[in-house]
């Protein structure tokens, strides 16, 4: 499979996180919406047998990937200062949320670069929004005032330019399916993603879809990073590290109008997780799982890792 | 349900008379304003939320239209006429009963177009104004003529230019000029009364210029 990087533009803010399942659902309703069921049917068939035709990583802000999940091994310290200063060195690295290609690349090679501290690359801010009453005018009397919470970009790279997209690893089963994926992206960045669409949250333009070859560096590798928060399938490596965290799904466009829009909620494990592997690593981990929404048997959940292969130097 | 196109239109909101959008203040400063606008958390420049836009053409278009809405004063959740159609159905109940399928119109943020940018930079540094200018407001009392209660509104000046974009989802069996007519209505409405707070006295006449539907000229009312 070869990897792509596609950048978006956001228009505006967005309120849900740009994870992978949030991204492929909202391809899924363009790809219905502009092609019809059956060609739905026919990619969901090949994704449920084991054939995906593409694997999506989470949106990262600008050039950023996640901080790996990993254990380095390191001197033992020899001084109660040197005991501190690990101490202290830990606490900093624990904040850190996401790494420069520079230093991911360097961490999952086995090396142990130095990592600087930098400012949260999204900002989120609440904002107010009013129901106003028809008549009167104002949001007293029947007017109904709530909060909102907003993500924006704000990256900038080493030489202070500003990074304002997201980015996209895919992997592609065919380079014939480029073209057409992008068409979808533009499609989906018309509607938005996630939450308020129609107020214009989560509306993107595509700047770019360029192949990547990042990840295809590392000699070796005896573990593999995701991209992608998923959920195991069986027979996939159990041994390494990771977190884990529930996800509380919902339908999207008119599903999410049906008596019952919710889905099962579901255990996922987090991008940035990383797992030993015997032998080389595969394009892609995880699965699709069936039956997540009661009111939609046919509804699949994307639960893909994109992984990414890792030289570690910890116990295998 | 096959999606047709999407049908975008284009244009700027001119502000004639000042514009207050209110937005949140989180930090409390000596000498602060207490009455901000609503900015781009990013570039801290003001801009015209989707919603605000969106909600407003709603409430006039209902107010006008659903009989729902003009007895209540509530939004109209009937689930069965136009503004529910594109607008998206009201209230969750409602929306459930309702087979009128996905909401058909997307309002997006509007953002000072680069020219406003510019200006109101110029104006920062000439006059010291921050983007937006501060009018300070009070309250009479009526009988003796001494002002009372002195406030500060932070306000988009006059004049400043913001790029909006509305985009309609047309879906097969969508009746389109329906929809185009009810959104140029909308518009018009927003023109004939106020965008943002503080309406009645004065603030958020707004004008829509170079409105345009996929590049050709979208004419918001007769023999203008």
């Amino acid at each position: 499979m070869e990897t792509y990087r596609l950048k978006l533009r956001m228009k505006s803010g967005f309120i849900s996180p740009l994870q992978a399942d949030t991204i492929f659902g909202g391809l899924c309703w363009t790809i219905r919406y502009a092609e019809g069921n059956d060609s739905i049917n026919s990619m969901l068939g090949d994704f449920r047998s084991d054939r995906p035709w593409f694997v999506l990583s989470n949106a990262f802000p600008g050039d950023l990937l996640p901080k790996p999940l990993m254990k380095i091994k390191r001197p033992l310290p020899a001084t109660r200062d040197e005991q501190l200063l690990q101490a202290r060195e830990g606490k900093r690295l624990k904040k850190i949320e996401y790494l420069t290609p520079k230093e991911f690349i360097s961490l999952i090679s086995g090396s142990m670069p130095v990592i600087e501290n930098r400012e949260k690359p999204i900002s989120q801010v609440s904002t107010l929004h009013n129901q106003i009453n028809r008549i009167s005018g104002s949001t007293a009397d029947g007017g109904q005032l709530f909060e909102q919470m907003e993500s924006y970009i704000n990256q900038k790279d080493e030489n202070n330019q500003e990074q304002d997209y997201l980015s996209i690893y895919i992997k592609l089963r065919e380079p014939g399916l480029r073209d057409w994926l992008l068409d979808q992206f533009r499609l989906l960045g018309q509607t938005g993603i996630g939450k308020r669409k129609s107020t214009g949250k989560g509306s993107f333009s595509v700047i770019e879809m360029e192949k990547c070859e990042l990840f295809e560096s590392i000699k070796e590798p005896n573990a593999y990073l995701s991209l992608s928060n998923f959920v195991p399938r069986q027979g996939d490596p159990t041994e390494g590290y990771y977190k884990t965290f529930v996800k509380y799904g919902k339908l999207g466009e008119e599903y999410a109008l049906s008596s019952y829009p919710f889905k099962h909620p579901l255990l996922m494990i987090r991008a940035g997780s990383v797992f030993f592997t015997k032998g080389g690593v595969k394009p892609f981990y995880g699965q699709m799982v069936e039956n997540i929404a009661p009111t939609y048997p046919e509804v699949l959940q994307y639960a893909l890792a994109f992984s990414v292969p890792v030289r570690m130097n910890g116990d295998n | 349900m096959k999606l047709e196109r999407h049908a975008i239109i284009k244009g700027v909101i001119f502000c004639e008379t000042g514009l207050r959008i209110g937005g949140s203040n989180d930090d409390i400063e000596i000498g602060g304003n207490d009455n901000p606008i609503i900015r781009n958390p990013v570039t801290d420049l003001p801009y015209i939320p989707g919603s605000s836009l969106k909600g407003r053409m709603r409430s006039l278009l209902e107010l006008k239209h659903s009989a729902i809405t003009q007895q209540t004063g509530k939004p109209c959740d009937c689930g069965q006429c136009n503004i529910c159609k594109i607008f998206g159905t009201h209230g969750t109940h409602k929306a459930r009963e309702s087979v009128l399928g996905p909401t058909r119109i997307i309002v997006r943020d509007a953002f000072l177009t680069s020219e406003s940018v510019k200006e109101l930079k110029a104006a920062n540094q000439e006059k010291g104004i921050y983007y937006t200018e501060v009018k300070h407001e009070n309250l009479v009392d009526r009988k003796t003529g001494k002002a009372e209660h002195p406030r500060p509104n932070e306000r988009v000046p006059a004049g400043s230019k913001f790029d909006f974009e509305i985009v309609l989802r047309i879906f097969e069996n969508d009746n389109e000029n329906a929809a185009l007519n009810l959104i140029r209505e909308g518009l018009s409405l927003v023109q004939k009364e106020y965008l943002g707070g503080s309406g009645s006295r004065g603030y958020g006449k707004v004008r829509f210029i170079n409105t345009t539907i996929d590049g050709v000229p979208f004419v918001l009312e007769e023999g203008k």
